[in-house]
């Protein structure tokens, strides 16, 4: 599958794709909420649909002596992230731009959501959405350091950078198999640079929704519609890392992409709904004494193996 | 063709959003204008087929600058991020040197005649930086990194204003640190 | 670039400023103070209140903060209009009847946990109890809700997560009021399983061994321990303070003291 060389025209193609996930994401998210009120879980499917409908509608909100620029600025920045980052995911035999350093820049989009999240809380020029935009940024230096091992665990295994090659290197066996712990790291920093579930702290309930306290209309709705294409994305890169990527029996590997985007998207959703808050002042220690070690220790073992079998 | 126009666009980003760091009014625009001239010279990177240099330097700088931007905000008192104020420092002086360094590195592009390429690019520029930087130096970087590293802890500790006396007790026998947050282990 | 800012030469006109500068917004510049790390901070002035989500309604918290630290805070609850049937949502459309009470503790109980499990993220727990408390307000009988509130109860006893997000959050509001079985100092989350546990107790029991519902007097004092309870945290820490004392302003402002 290396090396398939691509019409442009098909870039006009990944946002759908991105934005079909997004949205199969949010509605999932939606059939939780339903069935935790009581209601019909297919009310909380159309939710979102309805939700697009009615921010496209609001009037945004303005707050005294806000940074509109910077702030405009951050909330269209997570979904205009999203999309780059979808340029190096392959989907089953297709990859939009398969450069040399597709992992580095995955790695380098991420941190960009460094900026975009706070920005949305510096713009606002509200104390709630700037303490969480302060937040992420504390979160961010939690999470960065062992997702970037976790991202360079597979480039070791696989020689290479390059998606393409690091999902051919997983013909015989997954890397999740013999590399657990740098998936599970690489997952929880998906939640953590989408700002989700546990790791929702900058948008914490705790302060008043944080980043997203004074944002309104579009804006919101761009936020919002950013961090479910961050999650999609974030599972569609964990599937061509570490879940084989297209490989399976009977279905086209397109396919089989999507099916395991999928239902890794529905596992983070699922499990972030029964998982309260990491404040970051809890999570700095863990992050930097248990979790960057063990993700070291990964590297190191994979390493080791890769160098032994020569 | 396209890429000479992509090239001036990016160079015209870069130096533009490097005059508006001086010409904004607010901290965080200076240091995120700062961000957005690195990152238009990182894709020029990108187009000099330098792939892996080119995204390192915009994941790096975007991570320097989001955190440069809490420290711009933190020790720039007075508001600084919503009063306007004056970006620029000993004008005269900065102005020479600024125009003296331009000439002497343009005067180096120009005249200085640059080798052709010899042999071809190798087929993957990462593997090739990667030799270069690692295959002979290594026993270099094996050196320089520890001191690096022993370097920053130093500084690290000279500069903690709590080192563990303040947080374990004199004794250092405190159950749990007495820290102005609680951390997430209690270490 | 740092050393690009022309501030020293600005310091002399620092004297006019008050006067010369514009005010962003209209908007006065901070004051600086001296910060817990040795710094100097800048002094913002933020009511936390009285509207905002799982807050009690009507309760103001001013708070002067330094980053997202509490250095002050003063307490106020805004006078209310004379309470309506509305007020005791197990009186809704119904005479008064032998369980009212019991009903309305078991509300206030879980009300509080709701308060408590949204503000620490924990939304499927948050959707059961306020489910419990929406169906007990409704009119479910409370034999039928006690299993569930006592199943709540076990799940957030479990949960290591939550223990350690709450670990340290300090609820303790003076001598005699709400200490955990052990008596040790009541936490967030000690109050926590007092709630639940309490309300699945008094839905099974049919016996008046509850809790009685008198408590103006503990919740004036919730309130005045509020400024030294949060002295010293940040932000989300105090909201979860506050949310652990859970106050009900209608108690307070009925009963005719409004300021502490």
């Amino acid at each position: 599958m290396t090396g398939a060389v691509m019409n442009p025209a098909w870039a006009l193609l990944a946002p759908v794709v991105l934005g079909v996930l997004a949205l199969a994401g949010a509605a999932l998210n939606g059939v939780f909420v339903a069935r935790a009120e009581g209601r019909p879980a297919l009310s909380g499917a159309a939710r979102p649909v309805l939700e697009v409908m009615r921010l496209m509608r609001q009037r945004r909100r303005v707050t005294v002596a806000a940074d509109r620029l910077l702030w405009r600025i951050g909330g269209m920045a997570l979904l205009v992230i999203a999309l780059l980052k979808t340029a190096v995911i392959p989907l089953g035999p297709w990859i939009l731009a398969d450069i040399s350093v597709g992992i580095v820049w995955f790695n380098a989009m991420d941190v960009m959501v460094w900026a975009g999240m706070w920005l949305i809380g510096w713009g606002a020029n509200s104390a709630h959405a700037l303490a969480g935009g302060y937040r992420f940024l504390a979160q961010a230096v939690s999470y960065e350091l062992p997702l970037m091992f976790a991202l360079v665990t597979p480039a070791v295994a696989a020689h290479s950078l390059r998606v393409s090659e690091v999902v051919d290197a997983q013909q015989d066996l997954w890397f999740v198999v013999w590399m657990p712990v740098a998936f599970l790291v690489f997952c929880g920093s998906v939640l953590a640079f989408s700002a989700w579930g546990p790791f929702a702290t900058a948008a914490g309930a705790d302060i008043a929704g944080g980043i997203l306290t004074e944002v309104s209309g579009v804006d919101r709705l761009l936020i919002m519609a950013g961090r479910y294409a961050l999650l999609a994305t974030g599972a569609a890169f964990a599937v061509a890392l570490f879940l084989g990527g297209g490989s399976g029996p009977l279905l086209p590997d397109w396919l089989w992409t999507i099916v395991k985007t999928l239902v890794l998207l529905a596992g983070f959703i699922a499990v972030s709904r029964r998982l309260s808050a990491i404040r970051p002042d809890r999570l700095a220690e863990v992050a930097w004494i248990v979790v960057l070690p063990l993700a070291l220790l990964q590297t190191l073992v994979v390493s080791i193996i890769v160098a032994v079998r020569g | 063709m396209l890429s000479i126009i992509v090239f001036s666009a990016l160079a015209i980003i870069a130096v533009a959003s490097g005059i508006a760091v001086f010409r904004v009014d607010s901290m965080a625009r200076a240091t995120y204008a700062l961000a957005v001239s690195f990152v238009a010279v990182g894709v020029m990177l990108v187009m000099f087929d330098l792939d892996y240099i080119g995204v390192i330097t915009i994941l790096m700088m975007v991570m320097e600058m989001a955190i440069m931007a809490i420290y711009m905000i933190m020790f720039m008192g007075m508001n600084p991020a919503l009063m306007p104020m004056s970006m620029v420092h000993n004008n005269r002086w900065s102005a020479i040197l600024a125009t003296g360094i331009f000439l002497l590195l343009a005067a180096g592009a120009l005249l200085v005649p640059w080798p052709a390429r010899s042999g071809t690019a190798a087929p993957d520029l990462t593997v090739a930086v990667g030799e270069a930087l690692m295959g002979s130096k290594m026993l270099v970087m094996l050196t320089v990194s520890p001191i690096l590293f022993a370097t920053i802890v130093a500084a690290l500790v000279l500069a903690n204003p709590r080192g563990r006396y303040d947080r374990w007790g004199d004794n250092l026998k405190r159950v749990c640190p007495d820290d102005p947050q609680q951390g997430g282990l209690g270490k | 670039m740092g050393a690009g800012m022309d501030m020293h030469a600005d310091m002399d006109a620092h004297m006019d400023m008050d006067m010369d500068m514009p005010m962003p917004g209209g908007i006065p510049l901070a004051s600086g103070g001296p910060d817990r790390d040795g710094l100097e901070m800048d002094v913002l002035h933020v009511a936390l209140g009285p509207v905002l989500p799982h807050w009690p309604a009507g309760l103001v918290v001013r708070c002067a903060l330094k980053g997202d630290v509490i250095v002050h805070a003063e307490v106020e609850i805004l006078p209310a209009a004379p309470g309506t049937a509305l007020d005791n949502p197990a009186r809704v459309g119904r005479l008064p009847s032998a369980d009212d009470d019991r009903r309305r503790t078991v509300i206030h109980h879980s009300d509080a946990a709701v308060q408590l499990l949204a503000l620490v993220g924990w939304w499927s727990a948050a959707g059961r109890a306020r489910r419990i408390r929406d169906e007990v307000a409704s009119g479910t009988a409370l034999a039928e809700v006690a299993p569930r509130l006592e199943r709540l109860a076990k799940d957030v006893k479990r949960s290591r997560l939550l223990g350690w997000g709450l670990k340290g959050i300090a609820a303790d509001t003076g001598p005699g009021v709400q200490r955990a079985g052990n008596g040790d100092a009541a936490t967030a989350r000690t109050r926590l399983l007092h709630w639940l546990n309490e309300a699945g107790r008094i839905a099974r029991d049919t016996a008046d061994s509850y809790e009685p519902l008198d408590f103006a007097d503990r919740q004036r004092e919730s309130l005045g321990a509020i400024p030294s309870l949060v002295n010293g945290t940040d932000v989300a820490s105090a909201r979860l303070i506050i949310a652990s004392l859970a106050i009900d302003t209608s108690a307070l402002t009925t009963s005719g003291e409004a300021r502490s």
